[in-house]
């Protein structure tokens, strides 16, 4: 029995969901250049802050960039992505969501770029999914690190001591 | 019996965050990446008196973000080219050491192969063995006359 043909057409897929300081989008040849790629954003407490800081109802702000890169595999069309942040205690939010038409060469798909202001008063690993018509197509992960200086009794010209929160 | 759930899928791993071809990908001092001029379609310039089936040298940089998740250890990662006419052929292998997690490794692959043909070319990215992504690349081959310059131009909606 003759075996069933598999169809060349794949579904649209991603290839980079990276973490990033800054995006460039050149607007000559429209190419998008990723600067300094992340895993990591360290965030520092000012020494003038109240030792409860940051707490719950006072947050500190995480910001970086999100670079997602689909292909579409010959798939155009209308597609509507969107992403998901989970943070180290589990809790979930949707941050992004967009319809997008994707060029049709095989080629070709779409790039989305977020800009993501994280309010938060524990660090920890918190996990971004990107999802495609629904469906999760990938995750990945960014710690978010809160360092507390402390003023040693010697007086403010001292080293400074760090310390890891989370 | 209670059933055995699935695995936590963000537990599951090795897996690849980013596979691309680059103009050059940047490391800095404090030995943070960036990747410069994305593209996925290039104009490769083709020398004077080059005749139909000869081959064209083509040096681009790849790049690629792979996660540990569950995984450990070393393990081997793959770049292996496919033409249009679906002749396949490894253009990089390297070493891949996982430490679990969060943790990942950056690879940079200063690729030179030669091709045949313009086209649709797919780059497929494999972990010992295991294919985990593929990108493709448009190849369109320009005549010397027409310019002077090679020019690789993204196709795909850039979009903020």
């Amino acid at each position: 029995m003759a075996k069933k043909s598999r169809s060349n057409k794949r579904k649209p897929y991603l290839v980079a969901m990276l973490f990033c300081d800054q995006i460039l989008e050149d607007k000559n040849d429209r190419t998008i250049s990723l600067i300094r790629a992340i895993d990591q954003v360290d965030l520092h407490v000012p020494r003038s802050s109240p030792e409860d800081y940051p707490n719950e109802a006072n947050r500190m702000v995480a910001s970086f960039s999100t670079f997602l890169s689909f292909k579409s595999c010959g798939n155009s069309g209308r597609h509507t992505v969107h992403c998901i942040m989970e943070s180290p205690s589990g809790k979930k939010g949707r941050v992004f969501e967009q319809a997008f038409d994707f060029t049709s060469e095989p080629h070709g798909g779409a790039n989305f770029i977020l800009h993501s202001a994280v309010k938060v008063y524990k660090g920890g690993i918190f996990w971004l999914y990107a999802y495609l018509d629904g469906k999760r197509v990938g995750r990945a992960p960014i710690r978010i690190l809160i360092h507390r200086h402390q003023l040693d009794k010697e007086g403010p010209n001292a080293p400074d001591q760090e310390q890891a929160d989370g | 019996m209670a059933k055995k759930g699935k695995p936590k899928a963000s537990t599951a791993g090795p897996y690849i965050n980013a596979a691309v071809f680059c103009e050059y990908p940047i490391e800095d001092t404090k030995d943070m990446i960036s990747v410069i001029k994305i593209f996925d379609r290039i104009e490769a310039e083709l020398p004077a008196g080059f005749k139909a089936g000869e081959r064209v040298i083509m040096n681009t940089w790849f790049f690629v973000a792979a996660k540990a998740g569950d995984a450990k250890g070393k393990h081997k990662l793959e770049l292996v080219l496919i033409e249009p006419n679906g002749t396949r052929g490894i253009v990089s292998e390297s070493d891949l050491l996982l430490l679990g997690d969060e943790h990942g490794q950056f690879l940079r692959a200063n690729l030179n192969f030669s091709i045949q043909a313009g086209g649709l070319y797919w780059m497929d990215v494999l972990i010992d063995g295991k294919s985990f992504t593929r990108t493709p690349l448009r190849v369109v081959f320009r005549q010397p006359s027409k310019a002077t310059e090679k020019t690789p131009l993204a196709s795909t909606n850039p979009h903020a």
